[in-house]
């Protein structure tokens, strides 16, 4: 099967639940294709447990799921070594980490300690929990959640280092008149509420991922997609620029969006529409510029100002 | 549905063409026709020219958009920007010389603008063909703290042939929003950053523990509580080790802000100097990673019948700040600030550090006094003798007893 054609059988089966956000759904495919991990942010009652659980469900594989709240200590979340009487020995209890989709609800409900428990295991698919290490099985992503309207009621902002771990971070808007009308039809009734199924399996996903590496980005592309991430950095508005990480996250972004498209290159649209998906989170603004801008905001402007490139004999 | 209400004002000549354009028509047919054939044809051209005019006032507008989205745009006083205005024409007929007029609020300037007695007038000429979007780019100025908007907008769009106008003029609102911040005006600020309470702020000099949140563990040393023992590391290394925990106090500030007048319920002529100093306060907040609650004695709806930002720290909670120092209109009314003292009683616990801004009236020492007695300290600012800084509240009684 496709890359292309995979996604809209995903599209299909999720929108069987979550209806409205199609391109929120392509995205999450885009970071799965990577093994990439998505933050979902938006405000309450627009479905990101609903849309992350159901994108667990399509996928061939484990799935945990961690409810953060104030209380969870890193320990609950990687695991830990506890003493049996029985054998009055040390074991090692392996903590919901473990998986191939973990689900981290509320992310920012956790003190930073705890969110850091993630860092390891979000970049380096092992956990490491007293000096012993557990590799985790691929596919590995995080599908983390977020409410930003309590940034300061019993939340913590996520640390940058754990941002710039997220392969993307999505704002998911509030559905059309039209979709919240199919949402209120479909969940009328208590009972036969639709359920996603499983659409791809381990192997497939892998075999994706492989396919994927081999769309071709030429070098005006790599040039522009350089030049965005140099332009973050000089910014006088931006306290840190985007990562070398960030600019391979953005380079896997854009291949995967070119293969999605049924296409074995990448074109400047695939820059402009993943650029602020993937490097927007990865951006620390400065004390002025948080009063005067939003990230998504300061990254569309400095993507205006790169000249996009064109064809040899095109004018612009 | 349609953006724009339209309003057609067509010169004494519209009507005078169709006039002529039917005489001549009736000249030609009465008149030997070969002769006057010519004065037909130019009847029969005045009479397209009147119906192509008459179409195009009818139907300009109906596939006009004014591309309108809900924006802000925040900037600091003297702060030059831009903001885009798009007009999408998705039909065929183009407008060609038209004039854009803009009238807007005045806390920023716009070149080439016009004051009146209804407000600030910006025009700009402009031109869109038949299915064709364009972008005017009118770049700006902010003048003075407030929160301003484009207060009406109206395209003024020529006859095809030039003899009338017809005035577009947009139905609701423009929704973008200038929001200009206050000043920020330093003042000395001596370091007040004493642990005084239990908390949970971070600091390395603090005396006091979070034993909930341990970071290590070292040997056990003589004296340590048991409580304090990390049993489970204790039974790996076989040596008895002692929990290190992070050393945390309340670091939090209050601070209260008077924007009355002495006794009159108007607004102090110094108003943009208060804001200016508590957006500095709270900037250098910010900079330390101390939370701040701001109550302001301007009225309100809700259970809090006047400004007041709940406790907080961070960029977001500072860019929340000035949004709200931003928002206040100074030719309102204001609450008595002894109501908001009376509320900062309440909260005083939370806050071993409360700042007073504005102005400083006898009759607020019982409040400030009782908030001293729960434990916190209190500051004013005083600007004394041209040197602006903040005082112990005794000192500030004394100084201006003296």
């Amino acid at each position: 099967m496709q890359t292309h054609q995979i996604v809209e059988q995903m599209k299909e089966e999720i929108g069987k639940v979550i209806i409205g956000n199609d391109q929120i759904i392509e995205s999450i495919v885009n970071a799965l294709i990577n093994d990439g991990h998505v933050l979902l942010e938006s405000v309450p009652g627009t479905g990101k447990t609903t849309l992350a659980k159901s994108i667990a469900k399509t996928i061939d594989g484990e799935f945990n799921r961690v409810q953060f709240t104030p209380d969870v200590l890193p320990s609950d979340v990687t695991g830990i070594h506890f003493f049996n009487p029985k054998d009055q020995q040390f074991e090692l209890r392996v903590g919901p980490v473990v998986t191939n989709v973990l689900l981290a609800d509320e992310i920012n409900r956790a003190t930073p300690r705890t969110q850091s428990s993630l860092l390891e295991v979000m970049e380096e698919q092992q956990v490491t929990i007293d000096r012993e290490t557990v590799k985790i099985e691929s596919p590995f992503i995080v599908l983390a959640t977020q409410n930003p309207i309590e940034s300061q009621q019993g939340t913590f902002d996520l640390p940058e280092a754990q941002l710039d771990r997220f392969f993307m971070k999505l704002e998911m808007a509030y559905p059309s008149q039209e979709e919240e009308r199919r949402i209120m039809r479909t969940y009328r009734g208590t009972e036969n509420r639709p359920s996603p199924t499983q659409i791809i399996s381990k192997d497939q996903l892998k075999q994706l991922q492989q396919e994927v590496r081999n769309v071709h980005i030429s070098e005006a592309i790599e040039d522009y997609m350089l030049d965005i991430v140099r332009a973050t950095r000089e910014h006088s508005q931006i306290d840190i620029g985007v990562s070398p990480r960030g600019s391979l996250a953005l380079m896997r972004s854009v291949q995967a969006e070119a293969a999605m498209r049924g296409r074995d290159y990448v074109t400047p649209t695939d820059v402009k529409k993943m650029a602020p998906l993937v490097l927007s989170h990865r951006i620390v603004l400065s004390l002025e510029g948080s009063t005067k801008y939003r990230q998504p905001e300061l990254l569309d402007e400095v993507i205006q100002q790169i000249p996009v490139p064109v064809e040899h004999g095109v004018e612009r | 549905m349609k953006q724009f209400q339209k309003e057609i004002k067509s010169g004494r000549f519209y009507y005078g063409l169709a006039a002529i354009a039917l005489f001549f028509i009736f000249l030609s047919f009465f008149g030997i026709f070969g002769t006057y054939s010519s004065l037909m044809w130019l009847g029969i051209l005045l009479i397209v020219i009147h119906l192509a005019n008459h179409l195009y006032e009818k139907h300009v507008d109906n596939r006009l958009e004014l591309i309108n989205p809900r924006q802000i745009i925040r900037l600091y006083p003297e702060e030059e920007s831009e903001f885009v205005f798009r007009l999408k024409q998705h039909g065929w007929l183009p407008i060609l010389g038209g004039r854009l007029i803009l009238t807007y609020d005045q806390i920023i300037e716009m070149d080439d603008m016009k004051k009146t007695t209804t407000g600030t007038i910006f025009e700009k000429r402009l031109n869109v063909l038949g299915r064709e979007a364009i972008e005017l780019r009118i770049p700006f100025r902010a003048v003075k703290r407030g929160v301003g908007r484009i207060r009406s907008v109206r395209l003024e769009v020529p006859y095809l042939f030039g003899y009338g106008k017809i005035s577009l003029y947009l139905q609701g609102m423009y929704r973008t929003e200038f929001i200009v911040y206050p000043e920020i005006t330093e003042f000395s600020l001596s370091n007040r950053l004493k642990p005084k309470k239990h908390g949970d702020y971070q600091s390395n000099f603090s005396i006091f523990e979070n034993p909930t949140a341990s970071y290590g563990t070292r040997s056990y040393l003589p004296g340590d509580p048991m409580n304090q023992i990390h049993w489970k590391a204790t039974a790996k290394r076989q040596d008895m080790q002692t929990k290190v925990v992070e050393r945390v106090s309340q670091l939090s500030w209050l601070i209260l802000v008077n924007v009355r007048e002495m006794n009159v319920p108007s607004f102090t002529g110094q108003i943009e100097t208060i804001l200016s100093h508590t957006a500095f306060l709270c900037r250098y907040a910010t900079e330390k990673n101390i939370p701040y609650q701001v109550l302001i004695n301007v009225p309100k709806r809700g259970s809090i019948p006047f400004y007041s930002l709940s406790s907080g720290s961070g960029k977001d909670h500072y860019a929340k700040t000035l949004e709200t120092l931003a928002r206040i209109n100074s030719k309102g009314l204001t609450t008595d600030f002894n109501r908001s003292l009376q509320y900062a009683k309440s909260v005083a616990s939370e806050h071993p550090y409360v700042f007073h801004l504005g102005v400083f009236q006898d009759d607020f020492l019982p409040g400030y006094q009782a908030i001293q007695d729960s434990g916190s300290t209190v500051s004013v600012l005083n600007h004394q003798f041209q040197k602006v800084g903040l005082v112990p509240l005794e000192s500030y009684t004394e100084e201006v007893a003296e």
